[in-house]
Parts: structure tokens; C-alpha cells; sequence
């Protein structure tokens, strides 16, 4: 926001002129009758101005000045108003769901008016008048970026940061910077999954097998370890942000696209009911839509298997994971929209997210003792790469400590992906309310095994302390005289999936947080 | 001998209703000879004395009713003979479920408002001013009020211990032809679906589904289906939602479905996406 007497002189030792002859839609002048601006209202949010002025857009702080005009808001009358826009994933049931929690918890009473299946004004009321009007438009990840763009919406609901296309489109329509800022907040996790009926003995696929089979290379599902029946395959439709993510995540690697030979569903709760039905059929959805149908775990060649559970989503063990966004603009939203995103975040909102079939982000520990399967493949990778002191050191030093679930992964070099940038919030706000107090919080660094293993133990050192600091940073109003933060690195001793793919090795390079 | 004496008897009791003398004599004659033992008379306990305590004497109450209210009372009756009070009754069944008498004598035909849990229904009154129904509970401890016209309300309150075993879904509709709430689940998983009201009133629909700790996991779809029709293409209409789990209310709020317009008549809007759909997780 520009302050408005800071602006004033700006404009006016321009030599501009401060007020225009032309007939404007509001004036708004400082409370002391000094300074006099004049434009037509883009919004009033219940405490800023945004007028469109000969200068541009500006935002007044609506305390500092008085309103005239036919344009003027009536003050006691605000509702705001907020458009949500965006993937189905995130619309049909999740937001509902948050909003639904929003108003009960803060003793709003709520109506739903249903437009269409995907298309409904939530109003939110207190006890006098209607406050606020949510209107939610469920489509996909891109038209929600493109009408966040076009400030069609207020909050795009997204699957992914947005492309280079869409930055510059934003850029070039004037919307503001898509990219730079903290934009998106991941609200909860879901995860891509292949899923089959019940009845199909193929539990598990590789990921070359998945990519195989959605390509349409695999005909039989007896060339994947079944029995000898045709392959049917279901999908989103291919302007759905699952379908987008899949591409790129599972297909591309492997050179391959998705076959236009599969059945294209809108809904996948269709598409879950059809697979469920059909032995021989094989769906692409997300975990929250599994439905009745049973879905299939990731394997590796090395004999390590990742199941889509709720667990191996929060801390991305499973290579699939898709967090679901909320994505703001480079504009102020209305104190009702803010508030909302912030709860949100809030521990309430974990169990309506739990609740609504979702992955929420709170931090729960799991004990040394679960880690019996990797401790496992751990020791069947000893080796001059990973002696067995350096093994006994990993025990010595994690055996009493329990994982938090927030763990670390990094898209590039030390670029951390944006749930683990969601996390360094979530791991500081738990030290800043104190949640730690008293306890030692282990940052472990560990790698995939490419390379020899000194400069992966460096690189996995260098990781752990880089997101040490971050929490670090962005916990300012911790107490670090309560807690003990202390890093350790143990390389490629104790890998979570086989390192001879690059998704394998992705899910190797990690800050895990142990603590005591 | 026989003869003599009847004859006697017959002669006495004619001359008796002339002569106490002569009856007497007649008497006399026909009376048995005494035996010669004397029995000894029984000794009684003394009479304790009766005595009537003056100060703790009440002042004689008529119990009867007074003319006025006799008159009140016959006229609060109906033509079958019973008496106008409206009753209310409850008790809960198993499953979840509570049964409801109502009997309102004197309101026959009538239409009355039943509301719990948030929702209320309408159902007509019998010829005799009664019914009886039947309601899947939506909380454990439920208040149950009827209402027949403006002055007659009338509360109670059941005790659900089993709805921890259920969740269920509701759907309050203002008007005839709500959107027809459904639900689809697997085989292995039953579902139960109740309509409460007269279908020209006031409507819940409610779908139910037994939370056994046997059963497997699995999603039950939810979907409201409406049929446009000449009495809701032009208006908007706003129902009421209610979602339940063991006896936990998850979810309330309005519904308002937008007015489709008078051009679709005779279409039919599939909603599959509004309501959230019941997810049972494996434990």
C-alpha cells in the first residue's frame, strides 16, 4: 500500500494536477481537508480505498480519509466479497468444508446457494446482517490462474505454482507479479494415485510401469503382472491440474504422453465409482477420491514400496504427492478473506481437513521403532559407501528421538519444493507458541546415494543446516533458550526408495527433524 | 301333617293382616321348643369412646364439579367422545429411531409442525386428530416440539443411546418436490433412506447408515436430483442441511438451489457435487 500523504506530495511535486476537472465516481480527502484524491472505486474492502486515478491504481487507508461521491461505499453496509476459482480438487468438497468451519467457529450462521455442481455463493452472517459473500467456481488449476488474472477471482485454488505463460500473462496484464512473494499456501496434501477394483490381483506398480500404462504401451495386464485381459484406462480430463501434474511427474520423465485412447471423466468420483466396478479396469485420481476403489503402491526395483496413506503424504514419502494451494494475489483481499486463509492454517481447520478426506499439515512424531522397514534396507545397503559405524552412529544417535512428520524435500539443489516451504512456517510457529519447549529438535540431512559418499555427507550437512536457519528466521518470537536446535547429517545411509530413478532419488535428498 | 301346617300358615298370615292377637297365637304354636342349656354370652372388649378432635376438623370440601365446569368440559370434547387435550408422546426404538404419537381430538385434519434436531416437517391429522410416526434421531438427547396452529405447542424429550452408532444425512424442504437427496454405496454397505412429512408440505428426507465397527471401509455418494416444475422454475427455494455422526452434528446449514427457470420444465438437475460425501475410513 502506498501511504497516502507520501503519495500526495509525490504526485503533486510532479507538478500533476492533485484533483481532475472531469467528473469522477468518488473523492476522497484526508481528514484534515489538506489533500484531495479523485478516481472511479475499484473496491472497498471494509478498510481500504482502491480507486482507479489518473496515477493508476492506488490503495488509501480508509481511516485516513472521508468519501464523496455517487461511488462512495455505504460503510455499515460492507460485505465482502471474495471469489474463489479454481480446480475441482480443491472446490468440491475441501473449501466448502472450510468454510463451513470458518462460520462456526466464528459464530456466523451460513447459506449455500447452489448455482450449479460447480458453482455456488456461500453467505456468511452474524446476527444483524450478511458480512461476507464467498462465491466458489469449481474448475481447473489454469482457469483458476487465468481468472486470477483477470481478477475474475480473488483466491485461485491450484494444484501447482503457476508457468512461465501465466506469469508473464499476469505481467503483462497488469494483475500483478504472480511469482515473487509468498503466494501460495499449501491449505492440504493429497496425492495422486493409479487406482483398481478391489478384485484386480496388481497391487503394485513402478513408476516406468505406471508411465507405461497410461501411455498405452502396456495393452495386456499380463505384460504388468496380471492376467491376460485388456488394460481399460480412465482418466481426468486433460485440462484438469491432476492430469497436468501427472504428465509431468510421471509420464515426461519416461518420455512418454498420456494415451487419448483412455476414458475421459469430469468427475472423479465417477471415474472411482467405474473403476471400482470393473476388474480389468485402471483410474488416475487423487487419494481423497479413491472411493471404493483400492489403490495401487509405487514400487522400486530395490523392493521398496510406497503406499498413498496419510503418513507417507505428510512427510512426501510417496513420490506423489500434490498439495493443494490457495494462491493469492498481488492485491489486498478483504479482512473476511484474510482471516479465513489464516484459519486455514489453524489447528481447527487440520481436523475438518482430516475429516473431508484430505492430508492435513499438523505435526504428529512417529518413534524410532516404526523405522523397522528401512532400518532394514538400510542394512542390506552397507558397504564400503555406508560402513556399518557410520550405520551404528545413525542408531546411536535416533534410537531415543521420535520423527516429526514435517520433513524436507528440495525440487533443485537447496531449493526447497513448497510443501517443505510451508513447513519451515509450521515447524516456527510450533517454536514460537512454545510446543517444543524444553525439547531437542534434530535437524538429519541425508542424501541419495549418486556420487561418492564424503561430498554427499557435505551436501546433506549443508541442507540440514540451510533449513535449520530457515525455521530459524522465521520463527522470530521463539524462545531459542527453551529449545535445542542441533544438525546431523548421515548421507545415504538410511534411503526411504531405491535410488536408480530420479523420483527415487528425490525422495532420498531430505532434512528429516527428530526430537527428545 | 305337611298339609295342616301349610294350610295353618296360610290361614295365620291371613288373619294377621287382621289381627296382631291372633298372629301371635300362630306364633306361638309354630315355634320349635327351646333347648334347656344356657350359652354364655361372649365377653366383648370395652368401646374405647369416639372422640372428634375440633381443631383438626377441615371445613367440608364439595368435590363435585361445579355446574359451569361440567358444562366447559363436555363441550371440550370431540364427536367421537374423547376429551380435546392435545397429547404428545414419545420413546425411542432401536436403531436410532423414535417413535411419536400425537392426539389432538379436537383438530382433526389439521396439519402439525414436527421439529427436532433443527428440522421441522408437517404431517395432517387423522378424522380422529391422530397419528403416529416413526423419526431416525439426528442427536442423542432429542427435543421434540409439535405444533398445531398458532396456540397449541407441545415438547418432549428422548434419550437416543444407540445413535452412536449411525451417521445420517438430512435434508429439510420448505415445499412440495424437494430434490430428491440419495445416496449410493456398495454392496457391503446398507443404507437406509426415510422421507418424513406429507409430500404437499414440509419435507425431511434423511439417509442413514449403521457405523458398525465390522463393516469396511468405503464412500456413500450423495446427490440431490431435482425435477423442474412449473411451482419451483421461477423461485429460488432454501432447505436446510444436517450432517450427523454418532450423534454429533457435523454440519448445518441452508441450501438455497437457484430458480432453473420456467424454460426447463420437465428437466431434471443432477447435483452430485454440493453435498459432502459420507467417507467411512478403515480404523
Amino acid at each position: 500500500m502506498i501511504p497516502f500523504r507520501k503519495l500526495f506530495s509525490t504526485v503533486c511535486v510532479l507538478g500533476l494536477s492533485c484533483t481532475s476537472g472531469v467528473a469522477q465516481d468518488v473523492a476522497l480527502t484526508s481528514r484534515d481537508g489538506a489533500i484531495r484524491i479523485e478516481g472511479d472505486l475499484l473496491s472497498y474492502d471494509g478498510e481500504f480505498y482502491r480507486v482507479d486515478t489518473v496515477y493508476g491504481a492506488l490503495t488509501l487507508d480508509g481511516q485516513g480519509v472521508t468519501c464523496a461521491g455517487p461511488g462512495c461505499p455505504d460503510l455499515d453496509a460492507y460485505v465482502a466479497e471474495v471469489t474463489f476459482s479454481g480446480t475441482r480438487r480443491m472446490a468440491d468438497v475441501l473449501v466448502p468444508a472450510l468454510i463451513q468451519a470458518y462460520v462456526s467457529r466464528n459464530q456466523l450462521s451460513l447459506r449455500r446457494e447452489v448455482m450449479s455442481d460447480t458453482r455456488s455463493t456461500f453467505i456468511l452472517s452474524d446476527t444483524d446482517r450478511v458480512r461476507a459473500r464467498f462465491e466458489l467456481r469449481g474448475t481447473t488449476t489454469s482457469e483458476g490462474f487465468a481468472d486470477l488474472i483477470a481478477e475474475e477471482a480473488d483466491i485461485a485454488l491450484v494444484l501447482r505454482e503457476p508457468n512461465v505463460s501465466e506469469a508473464l500473462m499476469a505481467d503483462s496484464s497488469g494483475s500483478g507479479d504472480l511469482v515473487s512473494g509468498r503466494r501460495a499456501r499449501v491449505v492440504a496434501l493429497d496425492g495422486m494415485v493409479a487406482v483398481t477394483a478391489a478384485g484386480q490381483q496388481v497391487k503394485n506398480l513402478s513408476m516406468e510401469q505406471l508411465a507405461a500404462t497410461f501411455s498405452g504401451d502396456v495393452v495386456s495386464w499380463a505384460d504388468i503382472g496380471g492376467a491376460d485381459a485388456p488394460v481399460v484406462l480412465h482418466t481426468p480430463p486433460d485440462t484438469a491440474g491432476l492430469f497436468e501434474a501427472f504428465e509431468e511427474r510421471v509420464l515426461e520423465p519416461y518420455s512418454k504422453s498420456m494415451t487419448p485412447d483412455a476414458v475421459r471423466h469430469a468427475s472423479l468420483e465417477e471415474l472411482s465409482d467405474i473403476v471400482a466396478e470393473d476388474s480389468f479396469a485402471i483410474g488416475l485420481t487423487t487419494l481423497s477420491e479413491v472411493g471404493n476403489a483400492d489403490p495401487v503402491r509405487i514400487s522400486g526395483s530395490c523392493g521398496f514400496e510406497q503406499a498413498p496413506s496419510i503418513a507417507a503424504l505428510k512427510t512426501e514419502d510417496y513420490p506423489l504427492t500434490l498439495p493443494l494451494m490457495l494462491f493469492t494475489p498481488a492485491r489486498r483481499l478483504p479482512l473476511m478473506a484474510r482471516e479465513f486463509i489464516e484459519f486455514t492454517a489453524s489447528p481447527a481447520a487440520d481436523l475438518v481437513i482430516r475429516r473431508a478426506g484430505f492430508v492435513d499439515q499438523a505435526i504428529t512424531t512417529s518413534d524410532f521403532h516404526t523405522q523397522g522397514d528401512r532400518l532394514a534396507h538400510a542394512i542390506t545397503a552397507v558397504g564400503p559407501e555406508v560402513p556399518l559405524e557410520e550405520l551404528k552412529r545413525l542408531v546411536e544417535t535416533l534410537r531415543d528421538r521420535d520423527r516429526l512428520s514435517t520433513t524436507f524435500r528440495f525440487q533443485v539443489g537447496t531449493r526447497l519444493d513448497v510443501q517443505s516451504s510451508e513447513n519451515i512456517l509450521r515447524l516456527a510457529r510450533a517454536l514460537e507458541t512454545g510446543s517444543f519447549d524444553g525439547k531437542s529438535l534434530l535437524f538429519a540431512g541425508f542424501s541419495d546415494s549418486e556420487g561418492p559418499a564424503a561430498p554427499n555427507m557435505a551436501l546433506a550437512l549443508r541442507r540440514a543446516r540451510l533449513v535449520m536457519d530457515q525455521v530459524r528466521e522465521a520463527a522470530a518470537a521463539a524462545d531459542f533458550d527453551r529449545v535445542q536446535l542441533s544438525v546431523d547429517a548421515f548421507g545415504e545411509a538410511l534411503p526411504m526408495a531405491c535410488d536408480d530413478t530420479e523420483w527415487g532419488r528425490a525422495i532420498n535428498r531430505r532434512v528429516e527433524v527428530w526430537i527428545r | 301333617m305337611g298339609k295342616v301346617i301349610s294350610s295353618a300358615i296360610g290361614a295365620a298370615f291371613s288373619v294377621v293382616c287382621f289381627s296382631s292377637a291372633w298372629a301371635d297365637t300362630v306364633a306361638l304354636a309354630l315355634r320349635a321348643p327351646l333347648p334347656s342349656v344356657t350359652v354364655p354370652l361372649p365377653s366383648l372388649p370395652p368401646l374405647e369412646p369416639v372422640r372428634f378432635d375440633q381443631t383438626a376438623a377441615s371445613p367440608v370440601q364439595d368435590v363435585r364439579p361445579s355446574l359451569s365446569a361440567v358444562i366447559a368440559k363436555q363441550a371440550d370434547i370431540n364427536a367421537f367422545g374423547f376429551p380435546c387435550e392435545t397429547t404428545l408422546k414419545s420413546h425411542a426404538l432401536p436403531n436410532a429411531m423414535i417413535a411419536v404419537s400425537i392426539f389432538a381430538p379436537c383438530k382433526p385434519y389439521q396439519t402439525v409442525s414436527i421439529s427436532y434436531a433443527g428440522l421441522e416437517f408437517d404431517l395432517s391429522l387423522s378424522m380422529t386428530g391422530a397419528t403416529d410416526t416413526v423419526l431416525p434421531a439426528l442427536t442423542r438427547v432429542t427435543e421434540l416440539t409439535v405444533r398445531i396452529g398458532p396456540d397449541t405447542k407441545r415438547s418432549t424429550r428422548v434419550d437416543v443411546s444407540d445413535i452412536d452408532g449411525f451417521m445420517r444425512v438430512a435434508l429439510e424442504w420448505p415445499s412440495e418436490g424437494p430434490p430428491l437427496l440419495s445416496g449410493t454405496a456398495p454392496r457391503h454397505m446398507p443404507v437406509d433412506r426415510f422421507i418424513l412429512g406429507d409430500p404437499s408440505g414440509r419435507t425431511i428426507q434423511i439417509v442413514s447408515h449403521p457405523l458398525d465397527p465390522e463393516t469396511q471401509p468405503g464412500v456413500i455418494r450423495l446427490q440431490m436430483n431435482q425435477t423442474v416444475t412449473a411451482q419451483n422454475c421461477a423461485e429460488a427455494q432454501t432447505g436446510r442441511f444436517v450432517q450427523m455422526m454418532a450423534g454429533f452434528t457435523q454440519q448445518v446449514y441452508d441450501l438455497t438451489l437457484a430458480a432453473p427457470g420456467c424454460d426447463k420444465i420437465g428437466h431434471s438437475l443432477e447435483l452430485k457435487n454440493i453435498l459432502q460425501d459420507l467417507k467411512l475410513a478403515s480404523n
